[in-house]
């Protein structure tokens, strides 16, 4: 792809950026209706800042907008580009997993409990970032729970997600185990 | 002189108040750096077992377990872009790229040296002036001047970490939004709550920070790991040469004025401090433009105002019996605790006390700076652990840490879609930096910006006969000004813009 046509796809992403921000700013105006009543401590309202707010986004984004689909008209002599080469558009899973699994483990944390869920997380998470050797995987999941008993639930008995139902029980064991 | 000597012995003449303090600085500096946990936490957790010490001792493990928290902070948020507390978030924003590039060493060499600087400094200045300053802020500092203080400060901060002034702008309105959730500051009504009652109480800024600087850079390391582009930090033990700090000395200075005046301002303390103060030193810096990149002047400067701010907040405490925050708050309930009310009278009545805090805040700071240079050489080896094991440790860290603030797991979840959303801001050029001071000031300046509105009849030109808010606000107009001059200037007008958008 050319130079030109770089800039006028950037330029098109940025104006739906720009774009985005409106549709943002226009719902969170939309919403102020909700609690815009005037208070006797306050005559202009609670909803007299976050409108303040939502203008400032509106002339941001009009800006951002109005540079990208108007402003942007040639290059200036000398200077490079500096746009990377896109992305394959191929679904990479590892970087899905990299994101989908904490909200995974904390959903699962949720259910099971911290001190259930929490070895599993550490041990998946390494073998997904790239850690192969099993003996490794074991004894430095082994040795960041253990350290993580001692200080938190040994020392300052930090409160840690509880799980529900049955799960709940065996993480008091747990925590009473070790305390 | 002879007060500062007199307190200095009662600390030190007894072998428990030597463990005591040996105790409060190493508790300090472990739990300000434990993301979440924070000095707070120690300090809840102990207030209890001061009833059992004697005066002198309880209330000086809170002035040594406060001078060290505020330090303790700035490690994690250089080494792993995690900071220990909201007052190290503005340290991040250099200290952790300084780290990158392979100057973690003299990131934590800077923050060590500074803070310890600031921290001094900062209890020389409270014990000489303590009453004169503390009638000055109180007098002068009304709700306008404080707003149109956050005012300048938000003005300023619009200019940091982008390279596109509209980014930098939106990511602060974004900030000042997300600020706005929850109850109106003055009239208690519920705002963009969508029913919910998690959203009552506003966004904790805890889970945010953690989510927006510990978690994004997860996911940012991460994928780059995954696509074969990850580098690893080069790791330095490099301590900054006399010649490198003398070249600080300003920057010093001005954060030291800074952090003490902020600190002074009940119910502002170290975090306004560390904000403003890494704001002004990039309104004076002759490149602008590389703050965010990893330059000293971007941990010297927030790591010298948030402990200078520690002696500072004294002052209105023990003056005016105000807290700056939760800390000094619980500071009162030890003199609660052993029958002493704080008030102007302390000085009277409790002088010895007094000065014992004094005394052990001094030298609080100046056993950081030794410990902090034999820690230094040490501490930045943790960056030779490889990054797919420190990863998944980190999440979990910052996962105890957002659980432990109000043991409510919606915590949890805001931490992790503020990471997915500071990845995304990240990726697109957005500003971090600019999107923290939102959240932060944000608060501060509404609740300030409605009651002076109140005071003023709504006449919003009062603003300006005040003078100090007048010339503030003036400032401020001025910085957004000269922001759009030189951004039009520095990046070939238009054109800045795609510049921007592909960093």
């Amino acid at each position: 792809m050319g130079d030109s046509k770089k800039l006028s796809a950037h330029r098109r992403k940025g104006a739906i950026e720009g774009g985005c921000w409106l549709v943002f700013a226009i719902l969170a105006y939309v919403y102020t209706f909700q609690f815009d009543a005037p208070q006797i401590g306050f005559q202009l309202g609670p909803a007299f800042w976050p409108r303040l707010i939502i203008i400032g986004i509106v002339i941001a984004a009009g800006w951002t907008i109005y540079s990208n689909l108007v402003g942007i008209t040639e290059r200036k002599e000398g200077e490079s580009t500096t746009v990377t080469a896109k992305a394959s558009k191929k679904v990479d899973i590892r970087v899905a997993l990299i994101f989908a699994s904490p909200v995974v483990y904390v959903i699962l944390m949720h259910q099971f409990g911290f001190l259930l869920v929490t070895p599993f997380f550490l041990f998946f998470y390494m073998k997904l970032l790239g850690v192969q050797k099993w003996r490794t995987l074991f004894i430095i999941t082994a040795f960041v729970y253990a350290t993580i008993i001692f200080v938190f639930v040994r020392l300052i008995f930090t409160y840690m997600p509880p799980g529900r139902g049955i799960f709940h029980t065996m993480n008091g064991y747990i925590v009473g185990f070790f305390s | 002189m002879e007060d500062f000597l007199t307190g200095t012995a009662l600390l030190f003449t007894n072998p428990a108040g030597i463990v005591i303090f040996i105790a409060g600085l190493l508790g300090g500096l472990v739990f300000g750096a434990v993301p979440g946990l924070s000095m707070l936490t120690l300090a809840a957790v102990l207030l209890p077992f001061t009833a059992w010490m004697s005066s002198e001792h309880a209330i000086m493990l809170y002035g040594v377990i406060y001078v060290a928290g505020v330090y303790g902070g700035a490690i994690t948020a250089i080494l792993f872009n995690i900071p220990g507390s909201v007052e190290n978030a503005p340290t991040a924003f250099d200290g952790y790229p300084m780290t990158r590039n392979g100057q973690s060493g003299k990131a934590i060499g800077y923050a060590v040296t500074c803070s310890a600087i600031g921290g001094t400094l900062s209890a020389i200045a409270m014990m000489a002036f303590t009453e004169p300053v503390a009638n000055f802020a109180i007098k002068t500092f009304g709700y306008p001047e404080i707003f149109a203080l956050v005012f300048f400060g938000l003005a300023v901060v619009a200019g940091i970490g982008t390279r596109s002034l509209a980014k930098g702008w939106l990511s602060l309105l974004l900030g000042l939004m997300i600020g706005a959730v929850g109850s109106d500051p003055v009239s208690g009504v519920p705002r963009f709550t969508f029913g919910t009652l998690y959203m009552h109480g506003g966004i904790h800024f805890i889970p945010l920070i953690l989510g927006f600087f510990a978690i994004s850079e997860v996911f940012m390391q991460g994928t780059r790991l995954a696509k074969g582009q990850y580098e690893a930090p080069i790791v330095s033990v490099n301590y900054p040469s006399f010649v490198e700090f003398w070249k600080m000395k300003f920057v010093v200075v001005r954060s030291a004025l800074i952090g003490f005046f902020c600190g002074v301002l009940p119910g502002i303390g170290a975090t306004l401090a560390a904000f403003m103060s890494y704001n002004e030193a990039v309104r004076w810096s002759k490149t602008p433009e590389k703050f965010g990149t990893g330059i000293p002047e971007g941990v010297v400067a927030p790591e010298t105002a948030n402990n200078s701010a520690t002696g500072a907040a004294m002052i209105p405490l023990l003056a005016l019996g105000l807290p700056g925050g939760a800390l000094t708050a619980m500071m009162i309930a030890v003199f609660n605790l052993h029958d002493m009310d704080i008030g102007p009278l302390i000085m009277i009545e409790a002088r010895d006390l007094v000065w014992v805090l004094f005394a052990s805040m001094f030298w609080a700071s100046l056993a950081i700076l030794l410990l902090g240079v034999v820690e230094a050489k040490g501490i930045v080896n943790l960056l030779r652990i490889p990054f797919p094991m420190l990863a998944p440790v980190i999440l979990v860290f910052a996962t105890i840490g957002a659980f432990a603030l109000r043991s409510n797991i919606i915590d949890i979840y805001t931490m992790f879609i503020a990471g997915v959303l500071g990845y995304v801001l990240r990726k697109r050029d957005y500003s971090i930096p600019a999107l923290v001071m939102g959240v932060i000031l944000g608060k501060i300046g509404e609740e300030n910006f409605a009651l002076s509105l109140v005071l003023m009849d709504y006449n919003f030109f009062q603003f300006f006969t005040s003078p100090i808010s007048a010339v503030l606000i003036s400032i401020g107009i001025l910085t957004i000004v000269m922001n759009l001059i030189r951004h039009r200037k520095m990046f070939g007008s238009k054109y800045a813009e795609f510049e921007g958008e592909n960093q």
